[in-house]
């Protein structure tokens, strides 16, 4: 099954990508998710943003999905999902 | 005394007279420095009715404790008055290596009061203070004034805050420059030095207080960095500036747009990344500091090598707010501001008003003098001329937007101000607890004390039990927001940068290493609160009231778009809760006796309070 991921604003900048595509198994988890993500991009990422050992954003992140928010490792994805990131940083 | 230099110097501008005081060890203690111990020494001179543009008028430039030390973040003073735009306490607040420099001149804090007869500048030097001959530096801008001052004087360790030419005309929403183009823009303290006659400060100096456990400090401070250094907020902002939260903002519904009547803009076109991409950014980094946010955008035009900013506020005000996607005219407009010396906020949003006001109908093309249409950003430009010079609708314009609704018999509620002060650029109905922050600020509408928007946005202050919750839920998030209004307030008196990550525990460990007092994480939230009480009866001895403690409709109505669609911060709750949290009087909008009291603030107890 086919999820997409959308990296917001300066997070872009900081994966390497504004949004790509990926093919996983049958009723993948976020854990699944991000852990293809690691393996595409982790080398792009600043440490401070990413945990390579974790596989996992170690800096302040929302992932929203279709209607929903993402809190969880465990959330199964649903196929065509489109999973924004958002690096929750403030200030100005 | 450990961390002070102890002297407090005051210029008579009128008698064209300087004397020192001491600065006694209760005032060092209770009000730590910079705005706080700038307000204490303000309390005393203000009175009902004061004209903030006579003679009379204090103005007070302050440092403190943490400034000029190996603490990051530091590089920041205080200035502080009765603010001409509100008619009530004011103060604004600016980095660079102009706090250094200060500081280093040997004065905790200068207060100025009095109106030399011809235009003056200050010259502080190592201990030495003098009133000296500013005739040929009136007529200069902020920039040209810096230069030739650094040419006459030597600029070897020497800074100048300068008021241009909005501060020379006493506009109400003139600000001071300092290091080429920062700003402590707000509430018009421009205008009052303008009113004194007064150009310019020039400091140099290396003077340094003693600290009371070096090496402590030492080690802190090198903690401090290495925080500093490793958070994912600092990266941001060296990357992008502030200008990295615009994206995120506008997600958040947080970005107002079309004068705060949308929050939905093609913001892609005026983010960090718009402006790395158009043009050549530098960055810029007050005196010490390892994050270096500030911009600088090189080569901008003819004559314009360097050209200072924008900071996400100004982007915002010059761009979504008049919905205007054109990232040079915004750099344009900030540009013009930083050289004649004008709040940046404050001129967009009445230039945002004046748009609202001819969509209206209220406003016509010949009173404008122009055809003025959302999204013109050349006609931005030219308005902030027409403000700088005085000209057609920028005399209007200049005095802000509650003199706009009044003078167009419009209703106040839409001004987009607090107390009088223009909103800043996050949107109250995106953050609750803002909404409070803004209504009940110190020194009016301010996204400085009431940046609540970095608790919830997953921001906590452990040690105050202040948490993230739902941003847009009012329960409870009065007297979160007063908590949280205090510990920022606290900021101003250390003269610590908010975008410093330490903790209150970090905080009291360092205030403890440099003075040698014990100071506690809950001392610190004690001394925010009673800052922010003076400050308060400071404007209550000016006339404040309950009254003030309020958004304007413009702000505070629910939008129908965007991540607010449909919602609005529940000002009652918000305001009952804040006040019995703040422990003040309903009817009145004062402190309670027993309040000021408790804080040590027995003279405003009985000033309010009088027999």
């Amino acid at each position: 099954m086919n999820v997409s991921a959308v990296f917001h604003g300066i997070l872009s900048d900081w994966v390497g990508t504004e949004r790509d595509e990926f093919e996983l198994p049958s009723d993948p988890s976020y854990a699944d998710l991000l852990t293809e993500i690691g393996a595409r991009y982790s080398s792009n990422m600043p440490p401070q943003l990413w945990d390579p050992v974790e596989n996992n954003f170690r800096g302040p992140i929302m992932a929203s999905g279709d209607d929903r928010n993402i809190d969880s490792l465990q959330t199964i994805l649903k196929d065509g999902e489109k999973i924004t990131f958002l690096l929750m940083l403030s200030g100005g | 005394m450990n961390g002070y230099h102890g002297r407090i110097l005051e210029v008579d501008l009128s008698a064209q007279t300087i004397q020192e005081t001491a600065l006694s060890e209760e005032y060092a203690k209770q009000y730590i420095g910079g705005a706080t111990l700038a307000a204490r020494l303000i309390y005393d001179k203000v009175e009902e009715g004061m004209d903030p543009l006579g003679p009379e008028s204090p103005l007070v430039f302050a440092v403190g404790p943490f400034t000029a030390t190996s603490i990051p973040m530091v590089s920041r003073y205080a200035v502080c008055g009765i603010s001409p735009l509100t008619g009530y306490w004011g103060e604004a607040t600016s980095g660079g290596a102009f706090p250094f420099r200060l500081k280093g001149s040997g004065y905790d804090a200068v207060m100025i009061t009095g109106r030399a007869d011809a235009p003056v500048y200050l010259r502080l030097e190592e201990g030495k203070a003098e009133i000296k001959d500013a005739s040929h530096l009136w007529g200069q801008d902020s920039y040209e004034t810096q230069e030739t001052l650094k040419g006459e004087l030597g600029s070897d360790g020497l800074s100048v805050a300068t008021i241009g030419g909005a501060g020379e005309k006493q506009l109400k929403y003139a600000g001071i420059m300092n290091d080429q183009g920062r700003a402590a823009g707000r509430c018009g303290m421009g205008a009052i030095m303008g009113s004194k006659n007064l150009k310019a400060i020039a400091a140099s100096g290396n003077l340094r207080p003693e600290t009371a456990d070096q090496e402590t400090v030492r080690t802190i401070s090198q903690e401090a960095v290495t925080l500093v250094r490793g958070n994912l907020l600092s990266i941001a902002f060296k990357e992008y500036g502030t200008l990295m939260y615009m994206d995120m903002g506008m997600v958040m519904g947080d970005v107002p747009a079309k004068y705060f009547t949308r929050n939905v803009f093609p913001v892609e076109k005026v983010t960090g990344q718009a402006l790395r991409q158009a043009y050549t950014v530098e960055n810029y980094a007050c005196l010490g500091c390892p994050v270096a946010c500030g911009r600088e955008v090189k080569n901008f035009g003819p004559g314009q090598d360097t050209v200072d900013g924008p900071e996400y506020e100004t982007a915002v005000a010059f761009g979504p707010l008049c919905m205007n996607t054109d990232l040079e005219t915004i750099i344009q407009a900030n540009h013009l501001c930083n050289v004649h010396g004008l709040d940046t906020i404050s001129t967009g949003v009445s230039i945002a008003y004046a748009m609202y006001l001819v969509e209206q109908g209220v406003l016509t093309q010949e009173q404008v003098g122009m055809d003025l249409q959302w999204g013109d950003g050349k006609a931005v430009v030219k308005l902030v001329e027409m403000i700088v010079n005085q000209e057609g609708i920028g005399k209007i314009l200049s005095q802000g937007t509650l003199a706009m609704a009044r003078e167009f018999n419009r209703d106040p509620d839409e001004a987009a101000q607090v107390k009088g002060m223009e909103m800043p650029m996050h949107d109250s109905r995106a953050f609750h607890g803002l909404a409070i922050s803004y209504a009940t600020g110190p020194r009016g509408a301010c996204h400085l004390k009431g940046d609540y928007y970095n608790v919830d946005m997953g921001g906590p202050v452990l040690e105050y039990g202040i948490m993230p919750g739902e941003r847009m839920d009012s329960t409870g998030k009065g007297e979160a927001a007063a908590k949280y209004q205090s510990h920022k307030d606290l900021f101003d008196a250390l003269t610590l940068c908010k975008f410093s990550p330490l903790s209150p525990t970090q905080l009291s460990q360092i205030l403890t290493a440099i003075t040698g007092w014990e100071y506690a994480p809950e001392d610190l939230l004690t001394a925010g609160d009673r800052s922010v009480n003076l400050k308060r009866a400071i404007s209550n001895k000016l006339g404040l009231n309950r009254d003030g403690d309020k958004l304007p409709k413009i702000c505070q109505d629910a939008l129908s778009e965007g991540s607010t669609d449909g919602i609005e911060p529940d000002m009652d709750l918000l305001l009952r809760d804040y006040y019995e949290h703040r422990g003040w009087d309903w009817e009145t909008g004062r402190p309670n006796k027993d309040k000021l009291v408790e804080l040590g603030l027995e003279q405003a107890a009985r000033d309010l309070y009088p027999g």
